[in-house]
């Protein structure tokens, strides 16, 4: 730390001389001191460790407490220094305090505390704001209304330059734009018309629909508005509306919705407001009739001035017969109770308005002997009811199609019944199953012409009939059949029935397995589906599979009498054969294999090779997954997953064989010319046993 | 007549390792020099002619196994017990890459490629990794994972590799067709040679015989064997020499034996063991010969024991 890094300069015109400088010679190694130069001061760049004190880029002492022994609280290693522990920014505020030069560098400001992480904290914590002007419309603030007008003009801070213009032009904020008007000042009514500036013209805004009501619903409280908005026009004081000026071109001024009342008809306990001379359960509509012109200024807002309801009853008073004198006005009329007028056109009236407990339209009178012609008679229905529902007449109907299609008049049609053709063997079971007796009778008739099955259709159908086995299946099974046991021991002719089902399967013959005259054809198909699944289990094993098992003696399901089987030969290990001819030194295709290895891209690249036709696609991915930690090859699983499918699906028995045959099929061109897919020793005449067993050796062959 | 004798004049016994020497590798070209990596984890590098030590290779955590040169004698590759394949720059004596992949030891490297540009590596995990010398890629190029068993040997020859195996087989790779050729020849086998033609290999296996194999059909053209001649527990190895008319392998007695190849016959059985002919005692593993190498520039050979002691066979004449 003491010594600053060279620059790359001097460090190469250091290393350009060669041996150490003429001051040093003796540093061989490393970089010497500079030289000693009375005239240079020594800047302390080169005090001994234990001198160096760490400071930052602030000058704040770095290294606390612990790490030189002294425990500080955080006062930046000062301890033991001159400034003892008093924090070096300190600047003693007794006889200046703080806040007469507020906007000093001098003093103490958080900041001065704050390290980097402390600085960084609060820069993070720092937002980006929009200024307030700048927010945008609509902001949804009550700050909208209150600047009204004057919003769209300053809404941005500063003039624009269009405002400079206008005003260089002689208008001033709140005027319109136009030619001057000549009018009478506001207020002044009696005075002369000057000119004037034009008003200023509001900018149509959108009341935004948030309910859903009707266009133009203006609440439940309409009615209340339209009176509060009458006698409240001449009252600007409440309103918070635009200017004076502004009234009148009232069509002009969008109408901001008063306020609404929220409550629905009449008022609810929450919207009390202590005005006794409200009543809640005042029904009709809150109409003030009576307008008061420059009347007293004591409104009642929102109250009611009249009601229909009946009056507080007064105490009753004693009213003397001058009662009518004072009550009706010298031409006769009545007047209200309180002195008023009633309403033009209306005169109040003389006998008081009562119900009379008279019926004056009662209903006719009864003559007496006149009964009621729906009351039932008393005595019980003497016959039962003959109705019949229409389902109960369709069930006991005893018609048919052909006797309801006479009585009704209509014509036969020409097409005949599937009766027809049925025989009357599956008519009596179709009656059976439905359980209808009313089927009609079985015709025996034949297919009409063109649609009988021909033979061979019948015979195909037969054929679908016949259960499906694969063919190395069917082979496998009549290898064993051949080498040793074959089931059905005890019926020689269910035995050759098998044996042709696995030859027809094998693919040694073509035709049919034949049907004793006994069987139906069911029982035949039946028969047949038992020959496949016998020799799926019947069919040997392959022998890595049968490496893992050994034989009992009694391994062989036995029939009733079945005779004893031979005890089937040990089944050799996959490479016995190249073991063997090697252990014998029979070194030669016996012992050769070749199997492909799938060789990356890259590798064959590097070799400088054209890379061939099962080049691995994958790189070292596909080398370095699939056989990594391999205890046997993949290949071999492969053979062992195929082989080990003999109990599959029949479908898929193909595994073993397909496994097996890939090994024959590569390495027969080298031997002699084998051709795998037709099989000779099957597909031919069947030599006889002993040729078999010469040539196999054992049971199996993969 | 001294064109056809077999060098069989020791010339120098090179000494220094700490446990038995199990790799030996001569430098390409002339030969000038030989490398030997040893049980005590440190490759020596001697100039034969002189005998002098010149470079030790320290880096190995544990033994060395196997070493080759590459072409231009600027790297060579090791491996060993540490389960790493190890590429040398020679000139510094400083590792240029640490390739790991394998799970076991490694039992075998070779150099391969156009220019030597990947290395070959066959381990006790059964698998022959192929790693890339000009990337910088840290995964083997390919990994082959036939082998049932741990792999004690491999050989490139052009674009083949034959690696050889504890089960039993040999498996040639050729990369042209991408199909693996594999030879059952019984035993275990711990040495393959390819000869200079490629069209056959040499191959010793467990049962004390070294083998000619026909690269082409696998039949075995011959069998060289010796009554004095063992190789039934350690991994003993075998080249072949002067143009590929003998074949030499160490014996796990402590000797070197060395058949003619046309006749199949043996031509020369030294010792490489100090004293070896004075001995009586039984041989220990300390004796066994295990890995040969063949240098045809200058018709020398070198033995390397498990005595620690690499011997360099000449003809003196």
């Amino acid at each position: 730390m003491s010594h600053k890094k060279r620059t790359r300069a001097t460090f190469d015109s250091d290393n350009a001389q060669s041996g150490p400088p003429p001051h040093a010679p003796y540093a061989l190694y490393g970089t010497p001191l500079p030289p000693h130069d009375e005239h240079i001061r020594d800047d302390g760049s080169f005090v001994p460790l234990w001198k160096q004190e760490v400071t930052d880029e602030r000058g704040r002492k770095r290294l606390h407490g612990a790490f030189t022994g002294g425990f500080s609280a955080g006062y930046f290693n000062t301890v033991g220094s001159k400034e003892g522990w008093t924090p070096s920014t300190f600047v003693s505020s007794r006889k200046e305090r703080a806040g007469k030069d507020a906007g000093k560098e001098v003093g103490q400001r958080v900041e001065d505390f704050m390290d980097e992480e402390d600085l960084a904290e609060r820069d993070e914590a720092q937002k980006l704001e929009t200024v307030g002007g700048f927010a945008g419309l609509g902001s949804g603030s009550a700050g909208d209304g209150e600047k009204g007008m004057f919003a769209d003009l300053f809404r941005s801070k500063g003039e624009t330059m269009g405002i400079k213009l206008l005003q260089r032009m002689g208008w001033r904020p709140g005027q319109g734009v136009g030619p001057k008007v000549k009018r009478k000042a506001k207020g002044d009514e009696k005075g002369e018309a000057h000119l004037f500036a034009p008003e200023n013209s509001r900018m149509i805004t959108f009341q935004r629909k948030t309910d859903r009501k009707g266009l133009g619903f203006a609440g439940e409280g309409k009615l209340e508005d339209v009176k509060s908005s009458a006698q409240n026009n001449d009252d600007d004081d409440e309103d918070d509306r635009d200017a004076r000026i502004l009234q009148i071109h009232r069509s002009k001024v969008s109408v901001k919705p008063a306020k609404t009342k929220k409550s629905g008809f009449g008022m609810g306990v929450l919207n009390d407001n202590g005005s006794d001379d409200e009543d809640p359960y005042a029904v009709g509509p809150q109409i003030n009739y009576s307008r008061i012109i420059g009347g007293d200024k004591k409104k009642k807002k929102g109250g009611l001035t009249t009601t229909n309801a009946a009056t507080p009853i007064a105490k009753p008073t004693f009213m003397s017969q001058k009662l009518t004198q004072r009550t009706t006005t010298s031409a006769g009329f009545r007047k209200c109770h309180d002195g008023r007028f009633p309403l033009d056109g209306f005169v109040l009236s003389l006998a008081p308005l009562t119900l009379t407990e008279e019926n004056k339209h009662p209903p006719p009178e009864v003559p007496s002997e006149w009964t009621p012609s729906r009351l039932g008679t008393t005595a019980p229905a003497a016959q039962p009811s003959t109705f019949q529902s229409k389902a109960d007449a369709a069930k006991t109907s005893n018609l048919d199609p052909k006797s309801r299609a006479a009585l009704l008049g209509e014509q036969q049609l020409p097409g005949k019944s599937i009766f027809d053709f049925l025989s009357p063997a599956t008519r009596d079971k179709l009656a059976t199953a439905t359980g209808r007796t009313n089927l009609p009778a079985a015709g025996n008739e034949a297919a009409p012409m063109g649609f009988e099955t021909s033979g061979a259709e019948r015979a195909r159908t037969l054929w679908d009939l016949v259960p499906a086995l694969d063919r190395a299946t069917a082979i496998a099974a009549l290898q064993r059949g051949s080498t040793g046991w074959m089931p059905y021991a005890e019926d020689e002719a269910k035995r050759d029935r098998y044996r042709d089902f696995l030859e027809l399967r094998g693919g040694t013959r073509m035709d049919l397995p034949s049907r004793p005259k006994a069987f139906s054809t069911e029982e035949w198909v039946k028969e047949l589906k038992e020959f496949a699944q016998a020799a799926d289990v019947f069919k040997p094993i392959s022998s890595l599979m049968a490496s893992r098992f050994t034989t009992s003696s009694a391994s062989a399901p036995k029939l009733a009498s079945d005779a004893p089987d031979q005890p089937p030969a040990a089944t050799p290990k996959e490479e016995d054969p190249a073991e063997k001819a090697a252990k014998l030194g029979m070194y030669g295709p016996l012992t050769r294999s070749r199997q492909p290895f799938y060789p990356s891209r890259l590798l064959c690249k590097r070799f400088n090779v054209k890379p061939p036709a099962n080049a691995a696609a994958g790189g070292e991915d596909g080398g370095e997954g699939r056989s990594r930690l391999e205890v046997v090859s993949q290949a071999s699983l492969d053979r062992m997953m195929g082989a080990g499918r003999w109990q599959g699906s029949s479908g898929q028995a193909d595994g073993g064989g397909g496994g097996g045959s890939g090994d024959v099929m590569v390495t027969s061109p080298k031997r002699e010319e084998v051709d795998v897919e037709r099989n000779q020793a099957l597909e031919g005449r069947r030599a006889g046993e002993a040729v078999f067993r010469a040539i196999f050796g054992v049971d199996d062959e993969e | 007549m001294s064109t056809s004798a077999f060098p069989s004049t020791p010339l120098v016994r090179l000494t220094g390792h700490n446990g038995p020497v199990h790799a030996l590798a001569f430098s390409s070209g002339s030969g000038q020099y030989l490398l030997t990596g040893s049980q005590d984890r440190h490759i020596r590098l001697f100039n034969p002619a002189s005998g002098k030590l010149i470079q030790k290779f320290s880096a190995h955590g544990y033994e060395v196994l196997d070493l080759d040169v590459s072409a231009d004698n600027a790297r060579f590759v090791s491996g060993g017990g540490d389960k790493t394949v190890f590429l040398w720059d020679v000139a510094s004596a400083q590792t240029l890459r640490r390739w790991q992949g394998h799970v076991g030891r490694v039992n075998a490297v070779a150099f391969g490629g156009e220019g030597d540009g990947v290395c070959v590596s066959g381990s006790f995990d059964g698998t022959v990794k192929v790693w890339d010398g000009r990337s910088r890629s840290e995964r083997a190029i390919m990994s082959l994972g036939e082998a049932r068993d741990s792999v004690s040997c491999v050989a490139v020859r052009g674009h083949e590799v034959f690696a050889g195996s504890v089960d039993g087989k040999v498996r040639v790779y050729d990369l042209g067709s991408g199909f693996v050729e594999t030879d059952v020849l019984g035993e275990s086998v711990t040495s393959v040679c390819p000869t200079k033609a490629g069209d056959a290999y040499l191959v010793s296996t467990l049962d004390s015989k070294v083998r000619l194999m026909d690269r082409g059909s696998g039949a075995c053209l011959q069998v060289f064997g010796d009554e004095g001649f063992v190789n039934e527990s350690y991994r003993v190895r075998s080249t072949m020499g002067m143009a590929d008319a003998v074949a030499i392998s160490g014996s796990e007695d402590g000797r070197v034996v060395v058949w003619d190849v046309l006749t199949g016959k043996v031509k020369d059985r030294l010792w490489h063991k100090r004293d070896g002919e004075k001995s009586k005692a039984a041989s220990t593993k300390k004796d066994a010969v295990s890995a040969v190498a063949w240098n045809q520039m200058r018709k020398m050979w070198a033995s390397a024991g498990g005595d620690g002691e690499a011997v360099v066979w000449g003809s003196v004449d």
